[in-house]
């Protein structure tokens, strides 16, 4: 009976993980939860949207719910943590307005802002890599003219190290801000684990267990 | 110095002038060493949702990592009367066997862990008042049913008369509820002792359903009946709310969400949704977590139309961790 339960709990997720079994869904984007999220921005302070959009789904039917969002990024004042998907603001529909601009992505982050994490999928295409590193250096180039006082740390995660030839970190590091690199997903808490060995104890605790305490 | 300051008589080990013992730290030393021991106490207030808890690599042929935190904690207790206070101020902030990927550990005993712990916390109310988080794994409920018997019902007995109700009184809704499941031949199970547990933690603030849990419900009215009018709780913490299970948090849903804060669903789908916001609203809720999400947006416009005051929104759709 154990064996079935520990299957049942095992190979859901190992299918979420392994991928390409679960389709992807952009309805988040496509739905008015969007403008019920922005009627928070007076209180929210940390926002996560890991929203991975493939080619096809980077179109007009999710692309007003998405502007909308980015639009009023920047007024959110008290928004210090920001994970974002980075093909939301760098895709197809994107591209061009982004390669003639490096501002693009300095422009809608809020000045709150104290970490900012970005989702690179691995599939992103070659073309805008080159046009998050530009908003990158841009964003870098904002915070040591003063632009962003509060923030100290950025990430990239699932990038494997793509990013590297840009100069990112020294950019960032003589603005006072770490950038690094980081994995998904396992960057959403920072669960402080147990300092010391797991070694040399049993699973059930010793017969000197006293009646109180039989459960351990 | 005389030698019988350096020697410890019991071991006849020597120990160098003016060292520090374990004995001789302040209380809140010990407390601060043995709260490494303690989930509750690492994360503290804002717990990370049991979706994103970092997997630790647990393997199946060695013991669970949460047994052997239990475990120090336990051995603690042991120690001496002043240990055994402090250990225990720690022990019972939580009850998760199974938490986060040590469920995987086939060394970890299911085997008649929710029954004593019943017992302990029904008659020893203020063991009671320090439990914070409970963590109920699938298989610690799937184990009371398979080795059902008289000392399940005792436990289950013992822990109403503790509360001064009938326990027939107080299994009548899980009977009505199970009826259609069970028709000919109902015997009070693992609900009926989640159901009973809840009713007994005053303090509890933190509640982790792992996947199909509980396995039938545990109705509102059952709780009402063992005198529990609302449930303290302040984060809620749902792997899998679909259109099977979904229908089977009804009762902690209606008497939690004036209270809860924290909201963290894992594979939730449109039913699911539909659920908490029927539910809903949560006045206090404040951080919404949504990880491997399986339903159209459309179905979380109605949810998120009534949230206000949002301090966290996380949203992962179903397809990120590929």
């Amino acid at each position: 009976m154990f064996f079935f339960f520990f299957s049942f709990f095992f190979l859901p997720r190992q299918r979420l993980i392994s991928g390409g079994i679960v389709s992807v869904d952009d309805g988040f984007l496509l739905s008015d939860a969007v403008a019920h999220l922005i009627r928070n921005k007076e209180t929210l302070q940390k926002l996560h949207l890991a929203i991975p959009l493939s080619r096809q789904q980077t179109t007009t039917r999710n692309s007003r719910h998405l502007i909308e969002l980015l639009a009023n990024l920047n007024s959110f004042p008290v928004l210090r943590h920001l994970l974002l998907s980075s093909e939301l603001i760098y895709n197809d529909n994107s591209a061009a307005e982004a390669a003639d601009d490096d501002r693009f992505l300095t422009r809608f982050l809020p000045p709150s802002l104290a970490s900012l994490q970005l989702v690179v999928a691995d599939e992103m295409g070659t073309g805008v890599l080159p046009c998050l590193a530009a908003g990158l250096l841009h964003l870098a180039q904002a915070v040591s003219w003063g632009q962003f006082p509060k923030l100290k740390c950025i990430s990239c995660i699932n990038t494997k190290q793509r990013l590297d030839g840009y100069g990112l970190d020294v950019m960032f590091a003589s603005a006072g801000v770490h950038f690094g690199y980081d994995c998904w997903p396992s960057t959403y808490g920072r669960a402080r684990r147990r300092v010391g060995s797991r070694a040399g104890s049993s699973s059930r605790s010793t017969t000197l267990a006293s009646s109180d305490d039989e459960h351990l | 110095m005389a030698n019988s300051d350096l020697t410890c008589p019991e071991a006849g080990l020597e120990r160098p002038a003016g060292s520090t013992t374990l004995d001789s730290l302040a209380n809140e030393l010990i407390l601060l060493i043995l709260s490494n021991f303690c989930l509750h106490c690492r994360e503290g207030p804002r717990e990370t949702p049991h979706a994103y808890f970092p997997a630790t690599g647990q393997r199946r042929h060695e013991p669970s990592w949460y047994a052997l935190d239990i475990s120090a904690l336990h051995s603690m207790s042991l120690v001496s009367r002043r240990f055994s206070s402090l250990a225990h101020e720690i022990l019972y902030h939580e009850f998760a066997p199974g938490y986060g990927d040590s469920w995987y550990s086939m060394e970890f005993e299911w085997y008649w862990r929710l029954e004593p712990f019943l017992r302990t916390v029904a008659s020893n109310p203020d063991r009671a008042a320090l439990v914070k988080r409970v963590h109920v794994n699938i298989n610690l409920l799937c184990c009371v049913t398979e080795y059902l018997g008289e000392r399940t019902e005792m436990v289950l007995r013992d822990a109403a008369r503790a509360r001064g109700i009938d326990v027939a009184d107080f299994v009548g809704p899980f009977r009505a509820l199970q009826q259609p499941v069970y028709p000919d031949r109902y015997r009070p199970g693992a609900d009926e002792l989640l159901g009973m547990l809840l009713a007994c933690l005053p303090q509890l603030k933190s509640l982790s359903l792992s996947w199909g849990a509980p396995l039938c419900g545990v109705p509102a009215s059952a709780l009402r009946i063992a005198g529990v009018s609302s449930l303290p709780l302040e984060t809620l913490d749902i792997t899998c709310c679909d259109e099977m299970t979904g229908a089977r948090l009804d009762g902690i849903l209606e008497l939690a969400s004036s209270t809860i804060r924290n909201l963290y669903l894992e594979i939730c789908d449109g039913h699911g949704l539909r659920l908490l916001t029927r539910h809903g609203p949560f006045p206090n809720l404040r951080n919404l977590c949504i990880a491997n999400d399986r339903h159209s947006g459309s179905e979380l416009t109605p949810f998120l139309s009534r949230c206000v005051n949002l301090e966290t929104f996380s949203y992962e759709s179903g397809g990120s961790r590929a």
